[in-house]
């Protein structure tokens, strides 16, 4: 064992959000184009070569998503219990939008009637705008706290409700996703296309990357008071995983405690704001590649500014603070965590190896 | 205390769920390896037909496993909203076989773009290589769940920590090495390449009845057969023995199955149930933090039993005062019902031995060259018989868990997520309504492609030049 529990808990944490990179930046892609289909003004052909390009990366595209999901659950199995449950509406919706992909791509490319194909670019485009939304949505009631209560004997009972998912702290975020997907779809487009198609998708870029840097500054003053939340206690880093040993208080603009702690942290929301804007001036450039390079770092940027805002809070309760579950009290074992790490130590560079090299063989 | 309700509903899903995957699972790891077989012929003997065969097959090979991708994703979202406790409390065990089974599906999602966008692309050795990628991750991925179901039957290398009040992993090489797990593994490995060889027999059937791509069918139709006789053989000569042979609960799953009395096995139940009861009542102290030597070591020795106090919690939500008479109906209800496991054995042995007769029949038309029309009939009726035999092995294998989600420690009445039941029914409506608009697209889709035969490829395989 040649980490203690503490450096065990922070690893898998890192690995959790590496997997969440990896999702959100190959998922992204095939999610925003499905996004922009409807607003391309492509012709048929045009859009059939769109849809050949992505349909072979969809299948591993979305194992991302599934792996992310497996390894919280392995590594936070309470946090898995407790938020999936409590979101188990969004995610009915989440999974039956995902439902479309793969198989939706070649269902649209095997059939030539026009009014099915409307229809399935009709299917298709939602298959994109829900999970981005509400993927966003479930991001923000992370952020504003989960309705959920631990018992005792660790039974956790639900107390939240479908609309109240839908706040506005939450829909902001949801939108925030939206937009900054749609960059990412758009100028990944750019770097595939010529003449018509490519100036149309340089137009989606801009206005979906204002749309983004305008979202995206909303959510961060929003969040300076947005209530937070704290450990009052003292954090125990290598005890038990039982989340109900400690206190919580919760504040305006907690969630701003880590950044006062290590101001270095700030270049994480500043980097995502100013490498968004370096997106957009290198779409604008024709420097595409680079501005599809300045959009991952973007994605990556506003992944790790949620995250680290958060450490180390996984998903706080709003109605039973001390019911708040961490990365500290609510993992999974010493030896589980010693097997995720060396199973997604080989896992993770191989899936990153192969999701880029399929990406680079396509037409 | 629980709604019945509650545990019905996510029962149900749970039902819809299994049914799902169980119908493409065992359908593409068959298809996988027959692929891989197929190509590395072609790439051996140099014979093109192979590399049609490859690319036929591979099609429908892809509608399949989108669909088993799909209920993958249901799956691993389900476990955490409908079963909620049930993941807090065996997670730490549960999670990374499912996770390797993931791990597998990755490398088939992956492999499968390749393949498809390959055959121009690639180099014929580099092409084949994939091909056998894909195969390997299907059977990764099938190894990975049933780790995850045998250990749900067979719960080994984990143990209760009261302080975290969840089972916990003690060594992985216990679950990684669980006998049942790999006797499941085998048993549905086999039963897979049985569902895929019936499948393929029965399109090639078809085919040949019609008198379409006459020479792709033939020669599909002799691997089928051929495959088919030979894991039909071999699980038959196996058995299924191996798959009882752990554990109190598989013990009783073998009594129901040849309906044996199990008077025995409920005084057992009774006392361990009992025994229970003072487990439960000692974690209770001990969580109240008393750390006393005596009292840890009088529930080490109890706390094998306490899963049976949480059989009461369906009647009694304070265990320690259940009434005699709730003891009674916990003790009545902690061995499955036994008619559906008698019938769905009996059913699974029919359909195994009807299989037999057809492929050694199948086998006969291509040595002794009988061509009779009627042969080929049956083989393309025969085509819902494997998945008959091999949906009830499953039925058998989860049904006869009951009462238990994880056998001996966590009863299905504690394991629920305490939703409403609004959502629930909506959930499981929604659900059904999807999957079962999704798979009467994928069997138009299949209808479509052998409908085309081997005429074209997979239509996202073809250049897409005309990017403007």
């Amino acid at each position: 064992m040649l980490l203690d529990y503490e450096m065990l808990r922070l690893v898998s944490w890192g690995v959790l959000g590496l997997f969440v990179i990896g999702f959100v930046l190959s998922s992204g892609i095939e999610i925003g184009v499905s996004m922009l289909l409807p607003f391309l003004n492509a012709s048929e052909p045009q859009r059939a070569a769109l849809v050949a390009r992505l349909a072979p990366t969809s299948a591993g595209n979305q194992i991302w998503l599934l792996a992310t999901v497996g390894v919280l659950f392995a590594g936070w199995p309470t946090v898995y219990a407790a938020t999936f449950a409590s979101f188990q509406p969004l995610l009915l919706l989440t999974v039956l939008s995902l439902f479309v992909r793969p198989l939706g791509w070649y269902f649209r490319a095997s059939v030539t009637r026009e009014e099915w194909l409307k229809k399935w670019d009709k299917a298709l485009f939602i298959s994109g705008l829900l999970p981005a939304a509400l993927l966003g949505v479930m991001a923000g009631n992370l952020l504003k706290g989960v309705p959920f209560h631990l018992a005792s004997d660790m039974h956790i009972a639900f107390l939240g409700s479908f609309s109240g998912l839908f706040s506005p702290f939450a829909s902001l975020v949801g939108a925030t996703c939206v937009a900054l997907l749609t960059v990412h779809g758009a100028i990944y487009l750019q770097t595939h296309t010529q003449d018509a198609l490519y100036q149309r998708s340089k137009a989606l870029a801009m206005s979906g990357g204002l749309a983004f840097l305008v979202l995206f500054a909303l959510a961060g003053g929003w969040i300076t008071h947005l209530e937070g939340y704290h450990v009052s206690t003292e954090i125990m880093p290598n005890g038990v995983s039982n989340p109900l040993t400690k206190f919580v208080k919760r504040g305006d603009g907690l969630w701003l405690d880590n950044y006062e702690h290590e101001p270095a942290l700030w270049a994480l929301p500043v980097l995502a704001f100013v490498c968004g804007i370096a997106a957009l001036v290198l779409s604008r450039l024709d420097k595409t590649y680079w501005a599809l390079l300045a959009s991952a770092v973007t994605v990556v940027m506003v992944i790790l500014t949620m995250g680290v805002s958060m450490f180390p809070f996984l998903a706080p309760s709003n109605i039973s603070l001390n019911s708040s579950l961490t990365i500290w009290d609510a993992s999974a074992s010493l030896t589980t965590l010693n097997a995720l790490l060396c199973l997604t130590g080989v896992l993770l560079p191989l899936m990153a190896i192969a999701t880029r090299g399929l990406y680079k063989m396509l037409p | 205390m629980i709604s019945e309700t509650v545990v019905v509903l996510s029962r149900a899903q749970f039902a819809l769920h299994a049914v799902q995957y169980f119908l493409f699972v065992p359908l593409t790891l068959g298809l996988s390896l027959l692929l891989a077989g197929l190509e590395s012929w072609f790439v051996i003997s140099g014979q093109e037909v192979y590399q049609r065969l490859t690319q036929f097959w591979g099609k429908l090979f892809a509608i399949g496993f989108g669909l088993s991708m799909a209920s993958s994703l249901a799956m691993a979202c389900q476990f955490g909203a409908n079963w909620s406790y049930f993941s807090h409390y065996v997670g730490d065990v549960f999670a990374m076989p499912l996770l390797l089974g993931f791990a597998g599906l990755f490398i088939v999602a992956n492999a499968l773009g390749w393949f498809l966008l390959g055959w121009q692309r690639l180099g014929k050795g580099a092409h084949l290589g994939v091909t056998w990628l894909i195969a390997i991750g299907c059977h990764l991925s099938l190894f990975g769940f049933l780790l995850a179901s045998g250990w749900m039957q067979n719960p080994v290398g984990a143990e209760l920590n009261p302080q975290t009040l969840r089972l916990e992993l003690l060594d992985s090489s216990l679950v990684l090495s669980n006998p049942l797990a790999w006797a499941k593994f085998v048993h549905s490995l086999l039963a897979s390449y049985v569902v895929a060889a019936g499948f393929v027999l029965a399109i090639s059937a078809y085919y040949l009845i019609k008198q379409r791509e006459t020479e792709l069918a033939q020669c599909s139709y002799r691997i089928a057969a051929a495959f088919g006789l030979l894991t039909v053989i071999v699980i038959m000569a196996i058995g299924d023995t191996s798959v009882y042979g752990a554990g109190a609960m598989q013990h009783n799953k073998l009594a129901a199955i040849n309906g044996l009395p199990s008077d025995a096995a409920l005084e057992q139940n009774r006392q361990r149930i009992g025994n229970g009861v003072k487990a439960y009542s000692l974690l209770q102290e001990l969580r109240d933090d008393k750390k006393e030597p005596e009292l840890l070591a009088a529930f080490a020795a109890a706390k094998v039993d306490l899963g049976y106090a949480l059989l009461l919690k369906r009647w009694r939500e304070s265990v320690t005062d259940a009434s005699p008479a709730q003891i009674e109906q916990a003790v009545r209800a902690s061995l499955p019902a036994t008619a559906p496991l008698y019938w769905g054995y009996r059913l699974m042995i029919a359909a195994g031995a009807l299989l037999a007769l057809l492929f050694l029949a199948a086998n006969a038309v291509n040595i002794l060259g009988w061509r009779h029309a009627w042969l080929f009939k049956a083989s393309f009726y025969a085509l819902p018989l494997p998945w008959l035999a091999s949906a009830s092995g499953w039925f058998i294998s989860e049904f006869g868990r009951q009462p238990w989600l994880v056998a001996d420690m966590l009863p299905i009445w504690q394991g629920v997520s305490t939703l409403t039941v609004a959502d629930l029914a909506v959930s499981l409506v929604a659900y059904g309504l999807a999957y079962t608009g999704l798979l009467a697209l994928a069997v138009m889709l299949t209808l479509k492609f052998i409908e085309q035969g081997s005429a074209d490829a997979l239509p996202i395989n073809q250049e897409p030049s005309y990017v403007a």
